[in-house]
């Protein structure tokens, strides 16, 4: 449970969840707001033009519409003679007003019309402008100094002259320039709030694109954090499904298939720990048989030893406590296996401790002990006795003399700490070897050969370092011999241990009853 | 299988976005430059239909001239919203039609007659200028000798009662910078031996 919630937590800081999904995110919200800008902008520049253009055809209507009226109001169809600029005069008048100025002129019969004084206009009468007026009314949108101005002109026409002297009755062209910054600013007005609703609009389409890809993207997220607690070997986990989309579709099938997981999972745990249990038990019930036969043998032996022979009995003794002893082993690993080995903690004095497993084993002039003596560390006294017993036991059987165990303080990943050193002098452990010396069953030629030992001993070490929260490497000196490196943090949890050894010891026992 | 499709997926995406850009540029482009950006655009000289037709509406005017030393009634068009436009014709060139048909006018040339309503009911101010007299003494200057015959006086008084509610014309005259006032006062009827 531990590790599967460290498994867990891996997963999530190495970062499967989050580019991905944001991304998405950001996808779709982009996409969402581009429609929504694109179709707002669409519709603010259609009724800006719409709106310009019948804007500005109202403002020339009225211009227009007022030039062709006030000239046939005022101009009669026949004119006394001599009244041109009387009647110039008051057209001028009539037709200026609020941003608004007029220019009449007169129109001679031969030569082209004269252009009006600049300074009466706001903007320049052309050439071009004045001839064109000559044949209907005109008009003209003209930018000067940054404002637009409407430049109008037009004559009468339908009027009577008297055949010989037409030029004293021809009713006079005019000009009228009218001013159109209202209609500009109006339209500036226009720019800026469509502007703001546009933005307003970019706003709006903003927080609903969050909104919606939320929608979308929240049970994608809950489905990847379903598959990721899955992986991580919780397989009790499902998804709610919700609605009958795709997404629900797809919560609907990972349920199956984590609920076909779970069941195949849970069968081969199932599996794996009958065959554990098996192992267990068998090693169990081999033990009674094998304490007496190990009894009986070595009485065997002593009898057939004192009849002064011998020899084979000897053999079967040793041979028998070598299976008792294999048969501890498999116990002992398959407490591990169970993971029903607990610790059982004292202050343990690592000099003292030392000493006595090596004396307990007859080895203590064999191997040269090098640390301090005041070294106190917190540990399970058995289980550093095996660790060190094999240890230096392997030193001595397969390596050379001497061999030299050093102790001492040594911090690991800021966590204070024991260290224990083993080398030995011999040729050192095969390249071969050196990476599968903790795996079980695990001998080199010579040892096999030998047919000494278990072949468990060193997995049992390491399992007993890796219970007490601490590591055994092994490796070559590079002036030969193998030197094993034990590391035993030097606090432990105490709480958390006796929790758990009380737990494992009532299931420890509850197994070795239950078969029998 | 499902990697693959996904990696092809992508550039087809990017493909359909720049597809949609170019939409959207090209709308934009098709409109912009047909309505020519924000604002008020120039345009070029646009026509707006014909010419307006002069359909003023004025009653006639009715002014006298001179033929054979007598006073004659002539009609001649008016214009709207001039009612004192018959005097001031006193003073302008007579037609060539009138001309041929004998008729002249003795009011002198030039732009010298000016009306505006009078003081009391019924009567019009006509302010003249007059070139100066010969006799700088007289109050008053005496009308013929600055250019103003008797008949040209009945012209203006005659002419002046044509006008709907005028009976009576008081003349003001600038003389040698002086403004003379009344200088005299006509009524029609003082020339009764003129109308013919």
């Amino acid at each position: 449970m531990t590790a599967g919630t460290r498994a867990t937590g891996e997963t999530r800081a190495t970062g499967g969840r989050g580019p991905r999904s944001v991304g998405l995110r950001v996808r779709l919200t982009a996409a969402f707001t581009a429609v929504a800008l694109f179709a707002a902008l669409l519709a603010s520049g259609i009724s800006y033009v719409l709106l310009r253009r019948l804007m500005l055809q109202r403002a020339q209507d009225a211009v227009l519409t007022e030039v062709r009226d006030t000239l046939a109001r005022q101009i009669p169809p026949q004119l006394p003679p001599d009244v041109d600029e009387l009647v110039r005069a008051q057209l001028v008048e009539a037709l200026s007003g609020a941003g608004r100025h007029a220019a009449a002129v007169p129109v001679p019969l031969t030569r082209p019309v004269p252009l009006p004084d600049p300074a009466q206009l706001d903007v320049p009468v052309t050439r071009e402008f004045a001839d064109r007026a000559k044949d209907g009314l005109v008009f003209q949108r003209i930018i000067r100094d940054g404002k637009p101005y409407l430049l109008v002109g037009a004559r009468a026409t339908g009027y009577q002259t008297t055949t010989d002297e037409p030029w004293r009755t021809t009713p006079p062209m005019v000009f009228v320039s009218a001013s159109l910054s209202r209609e500009a600013a109006d339209l500036r007005l226009f720019t800026r709030a469509l502007l703001l609703a546009d933005a307003a609009a970019l706003v709006a389409a903003l927080g609903l694109a969050l909104l919606a890809t939320g929608g979308v993207l929240r049970p994608v997220r809950r489905l990847g954090a379903a598959a990721r607690a899955l992986g991580a070997g919780e397989l009790e986990t499902r998804v709610a499904v919700r609605g009958g989309d795709e997404l629900a579709d797809l919560a609907r099938t990972f349920n199956t298939t984590a609920e076909a997981l779970e069941r195949t999972v849970t069968e081969l745990r199932a599996m794996e720990a009958a065959s554990r249990r098996f192992v267990a038990d068998v090693s169990h019930e081999l033990r009674t048989p094998l304490t007496s036969m190990v009894a009986m043998t070595d009485l065997l032996a002593e009898e057939a030893a004192a009849a002064g022979g011998g020899a084979a009995a000897r053999l079967v003794a040793g041979e028998t406590r070598r299976l008792g002893q294999l048969v501890e082993h498999l116990i002992e690993i398959s407490r591990f296996d169970a993971g029903a080995a607990a610790l059982v903690l004292d202050d343990v004095n690592v000099a003292d401790a030392v000493a006595a497993t090596l004396r307990a084993r007859g080895w203590h002039d064999e191997v040269a002990v090098d640390g301090p003596s005041d070294l106190f560390a917190r540990l399970d006294p058995r289980r550093f006795d095996v660790i060190v017993a094999n240890l230096a036991g392997n030193a001595l059987k397969h390596g050379r003399p001497p061999v030299a165990l050093r102790f001492g303080r040594a911090g690991r990943d800021g966590a204070a700490g024991v260290e224990v050193v083993v080398s030995d002098s011999g040729p050192g452990l095969p390249g071969d070897l050196l990476a599968v010396v903790f795996d079980r069953f695990v001998k080199s030629e010579a040892a096999r050969s030998r047919s000494e030992g278990s072949g468990l001993g060193l997995s049992i070490a390491r399992e007993n370092a890796v219970l007490h929260g601490g590591s055994l490497d092994a490796a070559n000196d590079p002036d030969g011999g193998a030197v094993f490196t034990l590391w035993l943090p030097e606090e432990q949890d105490d709480q958390e241990r006796d929790d758990e050894r009380r737990d494992d010891e009532r299931r420890d026992d509850e197994r070795r009853d239950g078969p029998s | 299988m499902r990697h693959r499709s996904w990696t092809f997926t992508l550039p087809r995406k990017a493909l359909a976005v720049l597809v949609a850009a170019a939409a959207l540029a090209a709308v934009t482009a098709r409109l912009v430059p047909m309505e020519g950006g924000l604002g008020i655009q120039p345009t070029g000289i646009i026509g707006a239909g014909g010419p307006p037709v002069a359909a003023g509406k004025a009653a006639t005017l009715t002014i006298y001239l001179v033929k054979g030393g007598k006073l004659v009634p002539v009609v001649r068009p008016g214009l709207p919203g001039q009612p004192y436009l018959s005097i001031t014709q006193l003073s302008v060139p007579v037609t060539s039609l009138e001309r041929r048909n004998g008729l002249r006018s003795a009011v002198p040339e030039g732009r010298n007659v000016a009306v505006r309503a009078g003081d009391r009911q019924g009567e019009i101010n006509v302010d003249v200028t007059v070139s100066s007299g010969r006799t700088l003494s007289e109050a008053k200057p005496d009308a013929a000798a600055v250019g103003w015959s008797r008949i040209a006086l009945g012209q203006l008084a005659c002419t002046a009662q044509t006008v709907p509610g005028v009976r009576r014309v008081m003349v003001l005259a600038m003389w040698d910078d002086q403004v003379v006032r009344p200088w005299m006062s006509l009524t029609c009827g003082e020339f009764g031996d003129l109308l013919g």
